[in-house]
């Protein structure tokens, strides 16, 4: 029998994107975005290899109050043997039926590329609005400030400011990786670093 | 058009994302550290502050000699 092991939080936000270089900025651009809205990415990539990945993503999943599902890649994977990737629409599937049966809430997100393409890749999402960041960074900021608004104005992170603060994280990034002798920035050791680098160049405070 | 949720939660902190994320107190600084010195060395370079000091004073100069 499944039992769900991880703590369920409210700022938590499963990050259901590629990860691969060609995301790369897109992949930076998503956890400087959700840090400056005070959200905390959680990835696959935290979870190590090994037995049991299935139920460790659904505890993933079901511990996050949100999730954002990436469906922008659609083409098929040129590595032997050709394939598409199926990992981001089986994820998507995990997350609705959390917030289905689930007594915690959970609320999910479909991002894309490519107006109305959803329609046809993923006829099921009918009556469902992805948003459309157009593979931009600054369509990924704009979407997602679009998607989790703070109540109070004062409070809202503008475009113009993560921007900034995705320009100064993206440069940190090589450094980062270097640091913890990863083979790729889509490592746990090299996300988590990110986050907390993330966290500083947006101005997070050190403690309340 | 895409639907959208009112977020209430507390604002984050350093301290939280470092737990969150599992950094030791050593490592948080380090990375801290990392952020300010690309800060500092991505603000305006000591040769672009001495041609804007020159420029000001070519103003100032300029100003003095229009009076």
């Amino acid at each position: 029998m499944y039992v769900q092991t991880a703590e369920y939080s409210e700022k938590s936000v499963f990050l259901n994107i590629p990860y691969d270089d060609r995301f790369r900025r897109l992949y930076i651009a998503y956890i400087t975005g959700l840090i400056h809205l005070d959200l905390k990415p959680r990835a696959t990539i935290e979870i190590p290899g090994g037995k049991n990945r299935l139920d460790k993503i659904l505890d993933l999943i079901r511990s996050c109050c949100y999730s954002i599902h990436d469906l922008s890649r659609v083409q098929l994977d040129r590595t032997p043997p050709v394939t598409p990737r199926f990992n981001m629409p089986f994820e998507l599937g995990l997350a609705v039926a959390s917030a289905k049966l689930d007594t915690t809430p959970h609320d999910w997100f479909v991002f894309e590329t490519v107006q109305r393409r959803t329609s046809k890749s993923l006829s099921d999402l009918s009556g469902v609005d992805p948003n459309i960041h157009r593979g931009t960074v600054a369509g990924v900021m704009r979407e997602l400030c679009n998607s989790f608004v703070r109540q109070s104005q004062s409070e809202r992170a503008t475009v113009a400011e993560m921007m900034r603060t995705y320009r100064a994280v993206s440069s940190l990034a090589m450094e980062i990786q270097r640091r913890t002798r990863a083979q790729s920035l889509f490592e746990a050791s090299t996300f988590r670093r990110i986050c907390f680098v993330a966290g500083e160049a947006a101005g997070v405070p050190p403690s309340r | 058009m895409a639907h959208s949720v009112i977020i209430t939660t507390p604002r984050l902190t350093l301290d939280e994302l470092g737990e969150q994320y599992g950094l030791s107190k050593a490592e948080q600084e380090s990375l801290i550290r990392l952020v300010r010195e690309k800060r500092s060395n991505g603000q305006t370079s000591p040769a672009q502050k001495s041609a804007s000091l020159r420029r000001t004073e070519r103003r100032t100069e300029a100003r003095r000699k229009t009076n």
